[in-house]
């Protein structure tokens, strides 16, 4: 009977006070303040080499883990050209993750400009073929003619070319390589094509004029050298 | 007899104090609404809560801070950016609208802005380490390499 009474005693008491307070649960609207995603960042805000947060390597909320901040530190450093720093970083980001072929790509380019191809060469080799696109291509071919290695290169050069034909700077590696290969015909008629995109460029056109002289064509050569002089 | 008459003016107290609350106190009642909503992540259904009762002069700086953040949740950034201003210019410390409006000014790409926001928390909170990370990044965005290599150490434990 007494506990009865209690019972609607508190019931009547706390009626009103979990009308007014449900739904307030002060610790669970504090985490979702806590876990609050961060906005994304904007394409096309940050500088075009520094590329910055990877978001689809960091949830939004979460907690950015040391291995994630370590290869941004990485990146940074070589922007500035601490490459040695750089490489060390690169070192640590790849004994805790060995398999993020990214940063191996990455590190490469590092150990590149540092000079050491062997290094550079070296690492890209631990890449599978098919993660080798793009720029990486192009590094790869360089550090294989660096190595005379000409013939490997050339189907790198011709595959990065296929997606980027308009990219005259790599047309031009794989026209002098070719040259050095005594491949003289398939040499003239990718310096045509960058001529054609470029027919003001002098330095081109007299490379080209070499190549025809050591094609034996040489009035043609004489007639390129000519417009260079004009 | 008397046990049931007991019962029956304890619940009619419990409803009656409930009603008078809810006519007293409308303000309120409006914002445990918008809280419940908050609390569940409803966003989108929280904030015409919390802007009626702004415009009603219920201001609470809770209100404004989950306000603020709402808007962030729905990607309305600019009405996001004037909650946590009207903040920061009342509460000048509060970290958690310094550390909001730092991340909104990132998302418009104000580096600029929102690089003192982040110092000026980290010199409250030196510990808070994804801060520093953002920080980190914002000042490698604006091409500041060298500040930013400074703090990608801190954040990693490292004094160099």
């Amino acid at each position: 009977m007494k506990s009865s009474k209690v019972r609607c005693l508190l019931f009547a008491c706390l009626l009103p006070a979990w009308v007014c307070l449900s739904g307030t649960p002060a610790a669970a609207s504090e985490e979702a303040t806590q876990k609050f995603p961060i906005p994304p960042i904007p394409q096309g805000a940050s500088p075009p080499e520094s590329e910055g947060v990877k978001p689809d390597q960091v949830k939004p909320g979460e907690d950015i883990p040391d291995w994630v901040a370590r290869w941004e530190l990485a990146r940074v450093l070589s922007y500035v050209k601490r490459y040695g720093e750089s490489i060390v970083e690169y070192e640590k980001v790849l004994k805790e993750k060995p398999g993020l072929t990214e940063a191996k790509i990455e590190m490469a380019k590092v150990l590149f400009w540092k000079g050491d191809q062997k290094a550079a060469s070296h690492i890209l080799e631990q890449v599978p073929p098919k993660e080798i696109t793009g720029d990486t291509q192009v590094l790869m071919a360089d550090l294989l003619v660096a190595q005379k290695a000409y013939p490997r290169a050339e189907p790198l050069y011709k595959a990065y070319l296929e997606g980027h034909p308009e990219d005259q700077a790599v047309r031009l590696k794989l026209a002098e390589m070719l040259s050095w290969q005594k491949k003289y015909d398939a040499s003239l008629a990718e310096f045509r094509k960058i001529l054609e995109a470029r027919p003001d460029d002098i330095q081109v056109r007299r490379r080209y004029a070499f190549v025809l002289i050591w094609a034996g064509k040489h009035a043609e050569a004489a007639a390129e050298l000519k417009k260079t002089l004009d | 007899m008397k046990r049931s008459a007991l019962t029956a003016s304890l619940i009619a107290i419990a409803l009656l104090t409930t009603v008078a609350y809810h006519l007293l106190k409308p303000d309120w009642v409006l914002f445990r609404k918008a809280e419940n909503y908050f609390s569940e992540m409803a966003y989108a259904e929280a904030i015409p809560f919390y802007t009626h009762l702004l415009k009603s002069g219920f201001e609470t700086p809770k209100l404004l801070n989950h306000l603020g953040t709402s808007y962030v949740a729905t990607g309305q950034f600019a009405e996001a950016e004037t909650i946590f201003e009207n903040i920061l210019k009342k509460t000048p410390d509060k970290p958690s609208a310094m550390k909001e409006l730092a991340n909104i000014y990132v998302a418009f790409g104000r580096f600029k802005n929102a690089i003192p926001l982040y110092q000026t928390f980290l010199q409250r909170h030196p510990q808070d380490r994804s801060v520093r990370i953002l920080l980190a990044r914002v000042l490698s965005w604006s091409g500041r390499f060298d500040e930013a290599i400074v703090e990608y150490r801190k954040a990693l434990g490292e004094k160099k």
